[in-house]
């Protein structure tokens, strides 16, 4: 129909090859599943704007945390009951506050007008559990 | 027009085809690359200088094993120059002088102790580097345990010794420099951390990007921050290590730390200890704390704050350090533990 | 090019920049930002197989300029991620349908996968210098893969549509 018939080709709604498609997807979307190690309950929430890691809480510590960087106040963060919720955001749409409460350990709650990444320490990371390098004395 | 348009779609896509796909796969490579980063490898290496156990630990693109090598050079000329223990170091050719007379100094033994002559003011005198004299009273500068005496010098020896001491009696003027009164330098508490910090710099300058520490004798100063990212996990040895052997850790990925005890170098008379950092004031061992660490932008500046902190009040040393971005730990003879507020930042890790 | 082409090629550019616009304000079942329904690369669809590669990237780059400027989120993060990801997903479609082994459905989920693979990674690297959005990715890319097959019911009808529509 488009007058250059060399060039025009109905395409087939669905062919054999859309199959290996269909398994790529699948592979990058269970991808970060298995490379993710076992999971533990985690303790500790880490609050990252602009690639800083800006607070690390604690999940006993109840309480309303604002996240400022910059010399604003970007979101409030609530821990409530082992579980982490946005209460406050500055950014236009507020996404983020509609997330839902924050509990499994796969879960993060992203602001992207912010540059905001909130998420449970992952239980692999090389913090301090005993280990040291170097001794002073 | 048609057929350009044809021409259009085969030739020059492809080569849109080919740009925006190296786009795409370096996108891609970017975020892997982010995402599975591997660490440089540390080279670690040790050696004995300036009469303690010195740790290099450092990982750089470029040459780490020529890192190493200038940062064992630097080390070994200071060692030459200012260490005690060498008889023809610049510290024995200045307390050789007759008093009163004018000893020329270098550029570098200027600065050395201008920078300890500030140290002694802004502590008022909590530091001193010109306790020689009474040092030799009490055998803390023999060299070997042979010849060591592990006797309590008696109150006229201490009174000889505390007149010919103290910083007031030494005086720099120009490039030279004025010891009055008989006094004698020793510069035990100040030239581990300057050689540490000599290290740092010898390490950055070769190559700004290295990362790694060093490590002399307790006395540890960061060169760049472990595996880029990370924090160093520095442990504070514990004073009286009965159950655990450490009590605290800081988390460090720049600056210094360093640690000053009365278990370091010490005798025992009659069950009492008597240890090596002695009170300018009272001319006995300080025992008002028995561990002292502090954390400061430098090693030079770690390594004097903490032997001053020895002589100084809790109250004087919240006040003081802050002020010059230094952070302490007191422990007192109780097992008492006290922190400047800022120390909390370096107990949690921050990657 | 003929003018029929042109004004029909205009139409579709103009129905994915409002499609683009509009459906920012539909509700997704997960709140992340920046995640669209990406309806409008139905229309991109369309236009690959009716004008060819080259004018289906070139109406990606009109829907992101135009639906944007509609939003006011011109030059803004998150326009930056859409159009880097929809020139990298309809870059993927193209060839794809060059490829000529894939049909409607792997297209478009091949396109979706690259368009939201990509936008993460930037995310990751560029926005929020952390890896922890590709937690992300299985929500994501399942999402995008559930627009994507609608996308191809949606092309199909768009184009069989087309096709009744007399060109001489």
């Amino acid at each position: 129909m488009t007058g250059h018939p060399e060039r025009s080709r109905t395409i087939a709604f669905f062919r054999p090859g859309d199959i290996f498609v269909g398994m790529a997807v699948l592979f990058f979307a269970l991808l970060p599943l298995l490379a993710r190690p076992g999971e533990a309950s985690p303790s500790q929430v880490e609050v990252w704007v602009e690639g800083q890691l800006l607070l690390l809480l604690s999940l006993d510590q109840e309480g309303t945390f604002p996240v400022r960087y910059d010399g604003e106040e970007r979101m409030q963060i609530q821990i409530q009951r082992g579980t982490v919720r946005v209460t406050q955001s500055a950014c236009p749409q507020k996404l983020c506050m509609q997330h839902g409460p924050l509990s499994h350990p796969w879960d993060v709650i992203v602001c992207l007008p912010g540059k905001i990444l909130v998420r449970f320490r992952p239980p692999s990371h090389p913090s301090f559990q005993g280990e040291f390098d170097l001794v002073t004395r | 027009m048609q057929q350009r348009d044809k021409n259009d779609l085969v030739r020059l896509s492809r080569r849109t085809w080919f740009l925006t796909y190296a786009l795409i796969g370096f996108l891609l490579v970017l975020g892997a690359a982010f995402v599975f980063r591997k660490p440089p490898p540390y080279e670690v290496e040790d050696r004995l200088l300036l009469g303690t156990h010195i740790r290099v630990a450092v990982s750089s693109q470029k040459n780490p094993s020529a890192i190493l090598d200038a940062i064992w050079r630097e080390m070994r000329r200071i060692e030459a120059k200012y260490s005690s223990h060498v008889s023809q170091s610049e510290v024995s050719r200045i307390n050789a002088f007759a008093p009163g007379k004018a000893v020329p100094l270098d550029e570098e033994t200027l600065f050395l102790f201008e920078r300890a002559l500030e140290w002694s003011r802004v502590t008022a005198g909590a530091f001193d580097i010109a306790l020689g004299n009474l040092v030799s009273a009490w055998g803390f500068d023999r060299v070997s345990e042979s010849d060591f005496s592990a006797r309590v010098p008696t109150q006229a020896e201490l009174e000889a010794a505390l007149s010919s001491s103290g910083w007031q009696l030494v005086e720099i003027s120009g490039q030279q420099l004025f010891l009055q009164g008989g006094v004698q330098l020793d510069l035990g508490a100040f030239v581990k951390g300057y050689a540490v910090d000599r290290a740092v710099q010898v390490a950055k300058g070769l190559d700004p990007e290295c990362t790694g520490y060093v490590d002399a004798g307790g006395d540890i100063g960061i060169i760049g921050p472990k595996f880029g990212g990370a924090n160093w996990v520095v442990q504070v040895q514990n004073p009286r290590p009965t159950s655990q052997d450490f009590f605290e850790a800081a988390f460090l990925n720049q600056g210094a730390i360093a640690t000053s005890g009365d278990y370091e170098r010490f005798f025992l008379v009659e069950g009492k200890r008597y240890h090596h950092i002695l009170d300018p004031f009272s001319g006995y061992p300080s025992t008002r704390w028995i561990s002292v660490t502090v954390i400061a932008p430098s090693a030079l500046d770690a390594d004097a704050l903490a032997t001053a902190a020895f002589n100084m009040e809790r109250e004087q040393v919240m006040q003081l350090f802050p002020r010059f971005g230094a952070q302490a730990l007191l422990v007192d003879s109780q097992g008492d533990v006290y922190k400047t507020p800022g120390w909390a930042f370096f107990s949690e890790d921050h990657p | 090019m003929k003018s029929k082409q042109i004004v029909i090629l205009s139409l579709l550019t103009s129905l994915a920049s409002v499609v683009y616009f509009l459906e920012s304000f539909v509700p997704l079942p997960v709140p992340i930002p920046g995640l669209k329904w990406g309806f409008s690369n139905a229309v991109v669809l369309m236009v690959l197989g009716l004008f060819g590669p080259k004018n289906a990237i070139i109406v990606t780059v009109c829907k992101g300029l135009l639906g944007s400027l509609l939003a006011g989120r011109l030059f803004s993060p998150a326009f930056f991620l859409g159009t880097v990801g929809g020139v990298g997903g309809a870059s993927t479609m193209a060839l794809l349908f060059r490829a000529n082994r894939f049909g409607l459905v792997g297209i478009s989920l091949g396109g979706a996968l690259v368009n939201n693979l990509l936008q993460l990674t930037l995310a990751a690297t560029w926005l929020l210098g952390n890896q922890g959005v590709f937690l992300l990715t299985p929500l994501v890319v399942l999402m995008g893969s559930f627009s994507a097959i609608a996308n191809a019911f949606l092309a199909r009808g768009g184009l069989r549509w087309l096709n009744k529509v007399p060109t001489r």
